[in-house]
């Protein structure tokens, strides 16, 4: 029994052998969509990313004016009043229209104002370290 | 989409070239080198002691992670020795997380004559695999079809190189034993070889 057993090179010739599988192409086609799936996420949370930090960015640097919300009602009711001046009414319901979007716009600043405290500043910059930890640890698990 | 002769042509590509276009964003390329390793990889995860759906989840993780890690290939070696390197290291990470038994330091002598018997049942390395021990499996497997030496298997397994020299020494002898009627008919039988590149 003996001198028929295999040499330790027949036994590497047979570990050389790969098993068929039936299904190979899905197995390809699986490799290939959770790759694509990783990409396109990855690609969003760096746009995402990106654009978060732009804002933040920006609220650094953009000091809004103190706006305050006009009481466009009240104007509407005056420039209707203003019988005689027809024309110019219109063009002041143009202008407080414009004025009311900028007042929406404006009322952002409580936020561009919050973004711009201390606690702000150190709650992102520890969210920016617990993100780098994050990446460590998976580039850890990743590691070949 | 690549065209059919484009596939064609890719199909001919060396290992080595697909690397390069993949490594430049060619993604047709790196399926193509999925596709030409993916079943030499499976069947290395299972040898290894793996279940079929772990082996198969591991080996599309050992994939991406070389699809990330493709600029660190040297080239060095077959493609195929660096991705089994790839899924080995991931499926120990998970054996000593939480299989540790597996690796236990179990040295009591193996009863080879009960397994004579089984000489005519066995047919090939797969089913053979099957009598060892865990450990002896992971390190024979490691040694033959990972192409780690035994100084790499004992640093990636944290056991020490007596050890690992005992298990693959046992695991390899109930190898020869189980397998030596049946490897004729293996060789008339071989489905394919690997051609490494």
């Amino acid at each position: 029994m003996t001198e028929q057993n295999l040499t330790e090179e027949e036994v590497g010739d047979l570990f050389a052998i790969a098993q068929e599988f039936p299904d190979a192409d899905e197995f390809t086609r699986r490799v290939k969509h959770r790759l694509d799936v990783k990409l396109w996420l990855r690609g969003w949370l760096v746009a995402f990313a990106g654009f978060v930090g732009g804002i933040y960015a920006l609220a650094q640097i953009v000091h809004m004016p103190g706006w305050a919300l006009s009481s466009s009602r009240a104007q509407l009711v005056k420039a209707a009043a203003d019988t005689d001046h027809t024309l110019l009414a219109g063009f002041k319901n143009m202008g407080f229209a414009g004025q009311d979007t900028v007042n929406f716009m404006s009322s952002s600043v409580h936020y561009l104002s919050l973004m711009q405290t201390p606690l702000f500043f150190w709650a992102s910059f520890s969210l920016c370290l617990c993100v780098l930890a994050l990446y460590y640890a998976y580039s850890q698990e990743e590691a070949i | 989409m690549a065209s059919t002769s484009d596939r064609l042509d890719i199909t001919r590509t060396s290992d080595v070239e697909l690397v390069r276009m993949a490594t430049g964003g060619n993604n047709v390329a790196f399926s193509e080198l999925v596709s030409r390793h993916g079943g030499s990889l499976r069947t290395h995860m299972r040898r290894m002691g793996a279940q079929s759906a772990d082996a198969d989840d591991m080996a599309q993780e050992a994939f991406m992670t070389a699809y990330e890690h493709l600029t660190e290939y040297r080239f060095d070696g077959p493609l195929i020795g660096w991705l089994k390197k790839i899924a080995s290291r991931r499926y120990l990470r998970k054996v000593r997380s939480s299989a540790k038994y597996v690796l236990t330091d179990d040295v009591t002598s193996f009863d080879v004559v009960e397994h004579r018997d089984l000489v005519s049942k066995v047919h090939n390395l797969d089913a053979a695999l099957d009598r060892l021990r865990p450990a002896e499996r992971l390190c024979v497997t490691l040694n033959f079809s990972g192409e780690l030496s035994h100084q790499e298997i004992a640093d990636e397994l944290k056991i020490p190189l007596g050890t690992v020299k005992s298990h693959i020494r046992r695991g390899l002898e109930q190898l020869k034993t189980i397998l030596s009627p049946s490897v004729a008919q293996a060789q008339k039988t071989k489905p394919f070889l690997e051609t490494g590149s």
